[in-house]
């Protein structure tokens, strides 16, 4: 039957219908959602995670984004993608250039963003142009060692040559800290933490810099062979109560450095969203972050929330952002 | 405690996951490109919402059975499924041409399925203890490791030493680009350009040198895959051929559990290792590359053992041993599951569920496998004109989910002209694919012994298992020497009588292809020598010695290849692929049409462009019926545009036409 409707003579109008046809068939089914001039929130928000599935921020981002859609109106879905091309570049770029439309929002790294733009991967956009949500994990750092290591305390380190292990995002961290003990660092960079700590348990480094939650998996896995010897925070957390702080234990470190001896990821969004939009926005995700559930939810997965307002989590954004940026020279090639 | 634990596998509620997870792991595993990582990562947000036994087996089954499926399309078409089942092709797709294809997927139902139980059973028995040995496997290890795996080329290149060298070298030149190695910081050799900043992506690279090629091949020649009308041999078939080879499927079991088991060594690097061991220990190893079921049971009985090994590392020590199982692991940490040494004996039955959820999907895939071998084995008869583009479709539909980035599309299609090439010339894919793998793996682990024996090299001469490790790389580099001196002095003619086999000197076209190629390879050498000068010493170390010792090799073979241009005969009357009449289309056009669908993807968007590319390409290859062509064009399109919202695959949106048009 096709055969005779489509013999004609004029390849090109089969060519051209059968166009029309296909266009037709993909708008059904691509299920597109017109963006209208209906108020916002009207189609789906993107919610950019500048790491692989399954890691820490992506885990965090999809636990939060449920909550997130819980306070929007409407209905309005809350769609992770993960994007971790170029050590997060890319998609922080993707943020910084994104339609202020309310439609794309990211979680960010603080360290790994203030370290883009150290290194000048951000041309020249600063991170106080971006609209920061708030905040939502607060992970201070513990520094770990191994049982039957060179070192058993801070004391033993001072003014020694210090095997630090840990990811890209704990290099400068673990050289400045040497430094503020009168001691060396000297780096052996892993692709992930659980590697990273393997390195110390087996004593092929001395001491491992890691945010206090991933830190109990590990500390309770390790069976004893690791030992935590300060804690980076102005109090002493609540799951290690017998853990000094780094000011009992009178280290001077610098407040911007401080800042930087934690893992924080906050959400933004890209600047100068028009006001009456930025405000639903923010207040969703205001809400969502300060949701007794999501906490409780963030507990069961090993996770600590610190919820922040957002102006709070922008000066936290920046100090640091600044900071890393005063001493990008530790960033130069070895 | 296992009884209850199978009890709780195989209640209704769970049953129902664990086919459904092999129906999805297969259908992503047989979509080219489409790995176990990505299938894992797609179905992780689901499993928020179920019971820990439920999920864990869930993603576990995907796992499997999505490995299986990657080998479908190795064997059938020669497009690897993921990096890993690459080994897979050099075999498995001879055999389908030789209309063998029901017993090539035997083999690899069969193998995977014995290889997985063997590592399962591995893991029941001696996963503790096997932890405590993996803890103690550090930088130096990984570091001999490496070396000895790099060795491997050797084997890879007999006969073509010069060739694999050189090779082998822009394979590491090619590993080298991305984070330096000492802070992980730095981006290296990225040309400005952001896509490459944290390295070419492993599925880039490997499709583009097995996938690409094959589809050129087919534009260009016509031909489908096999013409057999009959298929020899069934699956039970191919499972005779793996019962008759015990010793192949230990030496391969071996490989996979013991790369399995250590993390950071994925199943590429098995089921490659495996089968190099495989031609160089078997009676069989004339026949390896033409259809050796011996190669292709290596492969199978390696992947098998390392996916279900790979989850030792993940359970006992919470170290990932695979991106697939990394997200594993993120689902079982959500669960409050603890991995660990205790992970057996917390006292909860659910890692024992997991377990037997684990032997279970070894069942179920071999069981699919065995059923849907036939159906599947039809696949290889399908036209090329009508076949290669939806290859060519599927490798974009694979490729373009990792990054999204149009730049890793060209990116493809030029490692396509590199695995052209490697063909044309004769020079071994397996030495490029090896330096690939393990360039960065030497690299890093080196600087990490560096430092971690804080700047003495002494590190490497007193851990005990790197001392063995590097005795043993040792032995096989000098091994071949000492028994070719002593067979020289038993009978001083042999040694003439080898000199005496002549080499095929290349004919005058080749030479040329050659000496452009090797131009650009000086370039490519050339400029990353000047970048390195930009970098800190111990970040350049590596890669200047590589590149220049590869320069040397290159400037050596070039000087070989002018001295005999002159008196290269001229190349043979007909075209060097043989081409049906009137079928397929020239080499430029097919890859010019290439290109110009990878170009129509970024500016009509996946759906248009697909129709057209789909359309067009069979036509120009030759494919009589013009309405036959262009209905399947539009029904693929749409299926595929289909598929893409339904797996949430992300495809290339269009720049010009609206985006609400298309996805």
């Amino acid at each position: 039957m096709t055969g005779k409707l489509l013999s004609g003579r004029a390849p090109f109008v089969k060519l051209v219908s059968l166009l029309i046809a296909v266009s037709m068939v993909a708008v059904a089914v691509s299920g597109c959602s017109l963006s209208s001039s209906s108020a916002y929130p009207s189609q789906n928000i993107t919610f950019l995670v500048p790491f692989n599935a399954g890691g820490m921020f992506d885990i965090q981002a999809r636990l939060l984004a449920p909550y997130i859609q819980k306070y929007l109106p409407k209905n309005t879905n809350v769609v992770v993608q993960n994007e971790p091309a170029a050590a997060t570049k890319v998609a922080t770029l993707k943020l910084f250039d994104a339609n202020p439309d309310g439609y794309t929002i990211a979680i960010l790294n603080v360290v790994a963003m203030s370290t883009l733009y150290a290194q000048g991967d951000l041309e020249n956009r600063n991170p106080a142009d971006l609209d920061f949500l708030g905040r939502v994990n607060y992970a201070p750092y513990i520094l770990v060692v191994g049982s039957k290591g060179r070192f058993k305390s801070l004391e033993d380190m001072k003014g020694q040559k210090i095997r630090f292990a840990g990811t890209g995002s704990a290099y400068m961290q673990s050289v400045l800290l040497a430094q503020a003990i009168g001691g060396e660092c000297v780096f052996q960079s892993y692709n992930g933490a659980p590697d990273a700590i393997m390195a110390v348990q087996r004593g092929d480094a001395d001491a491992n810099l890691i945010n206090w939650d991933s830190a109990v998996k590990y500390l309770q896995a390790s069976e004893g062979a690791l030992t935590p010897v300060v804690a980076f925070a102005d109090q002493r957390l609540t799951a290690f109560p017998d853990l000094p702080t780094s000011k009992e234990l009178g280290l001077q470190i610098d407040p911007g450095l401080m800042g930087l001896m934690a893992s924080q990821s906050v959400v933004a969004a890209p600047g100068k969203i028009p006001a009456n939009i930025e405000k639903v926005l923010r207040e969703a995700v205001t809400k969502a972050i300060n949701d007794p559930a999501f906490i409780a939810d963030g507990q069961k997965a090993g996770y600590y929330f610190g919820p922040l307002s957002p102006e709070d989590t922008k000066n936290v954004a920046v100090s640091v952002a600044e900071f890393v940026k005063a001493h990008k020279d530790l960033l130069k090639s070895k | 405690m296992w009884i209850q634990g199978f009890l709780t596998v195989l209640s209704p509620h769970s049953l129902i996951y664990l086919f459904l997870g092999t129906a999805i792991g297969l259908v992503v595993g047989v979509l080219p490109a489409l790995g176990p990582a990505f299938a894992v990562a797609l179905m992780l947000p689901f499993t928020f919402g179920m019971d820990t036994v439920s999920a864990i087996v869930f993603l576990v089954t995907i796992h499997a059975a999505c490995a299986f499926g990657d080998s479908v399309t190795s064997i059938l078409v020669r497009t690897p499924g993921s990096a890993a089942t690459v080994p897979s092709t050099w075999d498995g797709y001879p055999l389908t041409e030789q209309g063998k294809g029901a017993m090539a997927l035997g083999i690899s139902a069969f193998g995977s399925f014995f290889g997985g139980l063997i590592g399962w059973i591995v893991m029941v028995l001696v996963a503790g203890l096997i932890s405590k040995v993996a803890m103690s496997i550090g930088a130096p290890e990984y570091f001999a490791l490496g070396l000895m795996a790099l060795l491997l080329i050797s084997i890879a290149s007999k006969g073509q030493t010069i060739k694999g060298l050189i090779w082998a070298a822009v394979g590491l030149a090619v590993s080298f680009i991305g984070a330096d190695p000492i802070t992980g910081i730095q981006a290296r050799f990225s040309f400005g350009i952001v896509w490459l900043e944290g390295g070419i992506p492993l599925v880039v690279s490997m499709l583009g040198l097995f996938a690409v090629p094959q589809v050129i091949s087919m534009l260009s020649q016509g031909t489908p895959v096999t013409e057999v009308q009959e298929f020899k041999g069934s699956i039970l078939s191919g499972l005779m051929e793996l019962l008759k080879r015990p010793f192949t499927i230990i030496r391969s079991a071996i490989i996979g559990l013991y790369i399995g088991i250590l993390p950071a060594l994925g199943s590429t690097v098995a089921t490659t290792t495996s089968y190099l061991v495989e031609q160089k220990y078997s009676p069989d190893r004339e026949n390896f590359g033409k259809g050796a079921p011996a190669g292709l049971i290596a492969a199978e009985v390696s992947k098998g053992a390392c996916v279900v090994a790979d989850l030792i590392p993940t359970f006992m020590l919470g170290v990932p041993g695979s991106m697939a199982t990394a997200i594993t692991l993120a689902a079982l940490i959500y669960h409050g599951l603890q991995p660990g040494p205790r992970f057996l004996t917390s006292g909860s039955v659910v890692p024992y569920a997991i377990f037997a959820g684990v032997l279970m999907a070894q069942f179920l895939f071999a069981i699919s496998g065995t059923l849907l071998a036939k159906p599947f084995a039809k696949i290889a008869r399908i036209p090329a004109p009508i076949l290669a583009p939806i290859l060519a479709m599927l490798t974009i539909m694979g490729v373009f989910p990792e990054r999204r980035a149009t730049f890793d599309l060209f990116l493809v299609i030029g490692f396509g002209l590199i695995g052209w090439i490697s063909k044309r010339l004769d020079y071994p894919v397996v030495s490029l694919v090896l330096g690939a793998l393990l360039g960065s793996l030497v690299e890093t682990n080196f600087h990490r012994s560096l430092q971690i024996g804080m700047g003495s090299y002494s590190v490497f001469f007193t851990r005990p298992i790197t001392v063995v490790l590097l005795l043993i790389t040792l032995a096989f580099m000098v091994g071949p020497l000492v028994t070719g001196f002593l067979q020289r002095r038993r009978s001083p003619g042999s040694a003439r009588k080898e000199a005496a086999v002549t080499v095929e000197l290349p004919d005058r076209r080749s030479v040329d292809i050659e000496l452009a190629m090797l131009i650009g390879v000086i370039a490519l050498f050339g400029s990353m020598i000047i970048m390195s000068f930009g970098y800190g010493p111990q970040t350049r170390m590596f890669p200047l010695i590589v590149m220049i010792s590869g320069l040397a090799l290159v400037l050596y073979r070039l000087a070989w290849l002018l001295s005999i241009r002159k008196s290269a005969a001229a190349p043979a009357e007909a075209p060097a692929e043989s081409r049906v009449r009137g079928q397929g289309m020239p080499l430029w056009l097919a890859i010019l049409v290439l290109v110009g669908y990878v170009v129509a993807l970024s500016v009509l968007g996946f759906g248009l462009a697909t129709l057209l590319f789909l359309g067009i390409a069979a036509v120009l290859a030759g494919y009589r019926r013009r309405a036959m062509a262009w209905t399947v064009a539009v029904v693929t399109a749409v299926v595929a545009v289909a598929m893409g919202v339904l797996l949430r695959l992300p495809l290339p949106p269009g720049s010009v036409l609206p985006p609400w048009l298309f996805r």
